[in-house]
């Protein structure tokens, strides 16, 4: 009999322990973040952008935290003029007319730091591709100094990457975390403090931060392999590059051209060539579905 | 809020699985594969993989994902990488778009770049839109693929400019090469023109460096496809007529004068298909008196004829004239023009045209192309054909150059009508003189010479008297007229065939007579001891002629100078091919009686010296005779009485 009542109330027992984040010994990453001394600085970033209540509302997450000093080495952010941020010396920004309300692009990099989920193993054995709260898009007319129509809590699903995250590489070198690394694991930014868990979270301190990718355009120009394809491409073109949305690009090497017949560079060079460039530029673009190469798999089960 | 997507690990190293295939904008398709040497597309490794970017991706490949020949440029679009713009937008805007925009159209293009047709000025183009622009870019154009190597000195490379004249045929351009010394270096360096128009060498001279292995050819040559184009250093003018290629030759302005002065002018720049021998001024000056008769406005029937006989029904490009086999030529005019090649010790080949009509051994060399003239036109291409210069003029059979046309052109007006008077007009018509006349004895082939005074000479001549004595006509007249025997006759019995030979004395055959120091008989030799008349040079370059044997008061008004001499086309023999003509000279020639004391004079003066030295001797025997026999003589007395009784 006591074994029945006992069979019946297990599953009772069972849910009541799992009411544990009721208990007031839960620790959020906002307390995480106040407990550390090196995070003031981005405590105050992340109330200016209204990021509090967000982080609030994760049920798990994964912070990238700059320190007080990153942040301080970071140009764009100390540059912010009303935030008692460091050195005051700084130069009268010229564009402090243009901010808004919600601190849109200061927002948007900001949970690029973010996942929406707590690293299962961390520090990972390989390079380990996160998806991150940032989705990029081009803002279509500039945010206006108006509060937006409803809280901002989270972000919304959505933008240029066919409504995914923008992605982020994690990675172990020399024993040693380093996030934003390169396909191979290269570079990155080293974390400085210890991961620290909180419920449901998880806090790990880095050294700078992170920049969001630009848009394929400037990714283009930047590049130092695709010089060739920087000089020869119109802005027309750069501006395909510029503002579609999910778009794979394959583009060849400088040394790829050399394939060419002299003339022909000479007339891919010329003004005259904007059509067949823009021809050129289809033949090595896919817009269908973004290829990652971890979802090149996929690809062949969609189209 | 979604759980987006887990962490994935970097690939497993796999060998080749096919992993994807994507379309792509332009809807070719891409194949991803996966090999342990990492991801590949489409053949091309993926170098940089996973570049982020705010909207999308970017992966960097080792080559272009082209399907081979689907990136097939035309020519235009390499015309304009190789900045010849406003060369492209001409093509444009006469409609030949077609010549440039068909990648697989094999053409030799020969290209102005834009700041060749912008020094140009005027450009040197026709106007936009016109048909003369529409044929000069044609003629830019050769099909073909005519690499620097295939290309010789002198060649004629067909163009794509299709011309009437031709009758429908491809205008050509002629190719050449000389080879100049480097100032920089002492290595020759050949250079490469086209009708003229020099071949851009240098390519670091272009506006985009092209500092690339591919140019092997010494000339800036880009060959790509099908296409091969050739930088010119200025756009290239299709031929011109042929009147209007000879305009800035001073040294051919006669026989432009000559075109003009008949009303053949517009016929001679239509005719297809021909070639021209264009006679330099020298010619028609060596001719003289046949020149003048030519030029008179009298004579236009015989100038056209000898202007056709000029033009040849075919083209003839230089190479086909030095190493045809072709024994004779068709002309315009009708009749043949023989062509003669021998090689000279030089090797080099010597051409010369015979006349269907003249005179034997009245040729016409081709110029050469080395002559000392720097403007010599040979093979001069024109809109039909093509034009070489001649140093000779050649008159064809049906222009028969008589005496009486020369007299004429020699102004021999009144000798013209004396010759009438004393009744020998057969002289001046060509036709033979009336085998029962005095001079029909002398027998076939024979060409007379007429020597005819200017008509100022006859000032000193009482023209009425003298019109009235018909004896002293006909003695006065036959004065001037030297009978040639036949050089066929002489010649033509021996070895036969050989149609231009040279006189049989090497005179200059375009005189009517050996003018060289040379005595000749006249129609009055057979009268009178003092016929006979003889050339002599004066010293200064000119011809004297006078009577053998003539006393005059005056000396030198004895000699009448030459002032012009023409040989004529017809003798007054039947078929003969003698010489004859009218030499024009500065006074008349009178026929030379002696006085009676020079004719009798010396037997006279003889016979009265000898008359006196008998008479003397005479006298003086005598004398001697009488002195002796005065002398006294002592004889004994009576001695003996008998001798003394």
């Amino acid at each position: 009999m006591w074994g029945a009542l006992w069979f019946f109330a297990a599953p009772l027992v069972a849910a009541f322990e799992s009411q544990t984040p009721w208990e007031p010994t839960s620790t959020t990453l906002v307390d995480l973040l106040n407990a550390d001394r090196d995070y003031t600085t981005l405590l105050k970033l992340l109330q200016r952008t209204r990021l509090i209540p967000t982080l609030n509302r994760l049920n798990g997450t994964t912070f990238f935290a700059p320190t007080n000093d990153a942040i301080n080495r970071y140009i764009l952010w100390n540059k912010l003029p009303p935030l008692p941020l460091g050195d005051p010396q700084q130069d009268e920004p010229t564009w402090t007319h243009d901010f808004d309300n919600v601190n849109e692009q200061l927002r948007q990099q900001l949970l690029y730091h973010l996942l929406n989920y707590t690293l299962p193993h961390y520090p990972p054995e390989a390079v380990e591709v996160l998806t991150t709260l940032h989705f990029p898009r081009i803002p279509l007319e500039p945010p206006s100094k108006e509060p937006p129509p409803e809280p901002p809590w989270l972000p919304t699903p959505g933008g240029l990457l066919n409504g995914e995250g923008q992605r982020l590489r994690l990675a172990v070198r020399d024993g040693k975390p380093f996030i934003n690394v390169d396909v191979n694991g290269e570079q990155g930014i080293p974390a400085v403090k210890e991961a620290v868990y909180g419920t449901n979270s998880l806090l790990i301190g880095i050294d700078d931060v992170i920049n969001v990718p630009t848009d394929l355009a400037t990714t283009v120009r930047k590049n130092p392999a695709l010089t060739y394809v920087a000089r020869i491409l119109r802005d027309s073109h750069f501006k395909i590059l510029e503002s579609t949305p999910g778009l794979t690009v394959f583009l060849p090497e400088d040394s790829a051209w050399s394939e060419l017949h002299p003339v022909e560079r000479l007339y891919l060079e010329s003004e005259f060539a904007e059509e067949d460039l823009r021809w050129i530029l289809g033949m090595h673009t896919v817009n269908s579905k973004i290829g990652w190469s971890d979802t090149f798999g996929e690809h062949a089960k969609g189209t | 809020m979604q759980r987006v997507r887990n962490s994935r690990k970097s690939p497993p190293q796999v060998s080749l699985i096919t992993c994807a295939a994507v379309r792509t904008i332009e809807g070719n398709h891409l194949d991803i594969k996966l090999s342990s040497a990492g991801y590949t597309v489409s053949g091309s490794d993926i170098r940089q993989r996973d570049v982020y970017a705010a909207n999308g991706v970017l992966h960097t490949v080792s080559s272009l994902l082209l399907p081979p020949g689907s990136l097939t440029l035309t020519p235009e679009k390499y015309l304009l990488a190789l900045n010849c713009t406003s060369f492209i937008s001409r093509i444009r805007s006469v409609n030949l778009t077609s010549l440039i925009a068909d990648p697989d159209a094999t053409y030799t293009i020969l290209a102005p770049r834009d700041d060749v047709l912008g020094v140009a000025g005027g450009d040197g183009l026709p106007e936009e839109g016109t048909v003369e622009l529409k044929k000069a870019l044609q003629y830019h154009f050769i099909p073909g693929r005519w690499k620097a190597h295939k290309l010789k000195d002198g060649l004629l490379l067909e163009t794509e400019l299709t011309e009437e004249g031709l009758a429908g045929g491809r205008q050509v351009l002629e190719v050449g090469i000389s080879t100049k010394k480097d100032l920089s270096s002492d290595k020759t360096r050949k250079e490469l023109y086209f009708a003229g128009a020099g071949v851009v060498g240098d390519p670091s001279t272009s506006r985009q460096s092209l500092k690339v292995q591919r140019f092997h050819s010494p000339y800036f040559t880009v060959e790509i496809n099908n296409t091969i184009i050739y930088l010119v250093t200025r756009p290239l003018a299709p031929p011109v007529d042929v009147l209007q290629a000879a305009l800035p030759s001073l040294h051919l302005s006669t026989y432009l004068a000559a075109v003009f002065s008949t009303s053949l002018a517009n016929t001679i720049k239509t005719i297809p298909r021909t070639t021209f021998l264009v006679p330099r001024n020298s010619a028609w000056e060596k001719l003289g008196l046949v020149t003048s008769y030519l030029l008179m406005s009298s004579s236009k029937t015989d100038l056209e004829s000898v202007i056709l006989h000029h033009a040849l029904d075919s083209v003839q490009y230089l190479q086909s004239v030095l190493n045809g086999t072709d024994r004779s030529f068709r002309t315009v005019e009708g009749t043949d023009v023989s062509i003669s090649r021998r090689k000279d010790e030089n090797g080099k080949t010597e051409v010369s045209f015979g006349a269907s009509g003249g005179w034997d051994g009245l040729t016409a060399a081709l110029a050469h192309d080395d002559d000392e003239r720097a403007d010599t036109r040979l093979n001069t291409l024109t809109q039909t054909g093509v034009m070489h210069e001649v140093d000779g003029l050649l008159i064809p059979r049906s222009v028969e150059i008589t005496l009486g046309k020369l007299v004429r052109a020699a102004g021999g007006g009144t000798m013209a009508s004396l010759v009438s008077r004393a009744g020998m007009e057969w002289v001046l018509n060509g036709t033979a003189a009336p085998p029962d006349s005095e001079w029909g004895s002398l027998g076939e082939g024979v060409g007379w010479t007429l020597l005819c005074p200017k008509d100022d000479a006859w000032k000193a001549v009482n023209l009425t008297r003298l019109w009235d004595d018909e004896a002293a006509v006909r003695e006065l007249v036959s004065q001037h007229l030297i009978p040639t025997v036949s050089d066929t006759l002489r010649i033509g019995k021996g070895k036969g065939g050989k149609k231009t030979r040279p006189p049989a004395d090497g005179s200059d055959p375009t005189t009517p007579v050996n003018m060289e120091g040379t005595t000749h008989g006249t129609a009055r030799s057979k009268f009178s001891s003092y016929g006979d008349v003889v050339f002599m040079h004066s010293g200064n370059g000119e011809y004297l002629v006078g009577i053998k044997g003539a006393r005059g008061t005056a000396g030198e008004e004895d000699w009448a100078k030459v002032l012009a001499w023409g040989r004529g086309t017809v003798s007054t023999s039947l078929g003969g091919r003698t010489r004859g003509g009218v030499i024009k000279i500065d006074r008349v020639l009178e026929p030379y009686t002696p006085r009676w004391w020079i004719r009798w004079g010396p037997p006279a003066a003889g016979f009265a010296v000898g008359f006196l030295a008998l008479t003397s001797v005479g006298f003086g025997v005598r004398w001697y005779i009488k002195k002796k026999a005065s002398e006294p003589t002592y004889e004994p007395v009576g001695r003996d009485p008998e001798e003394d009784g």
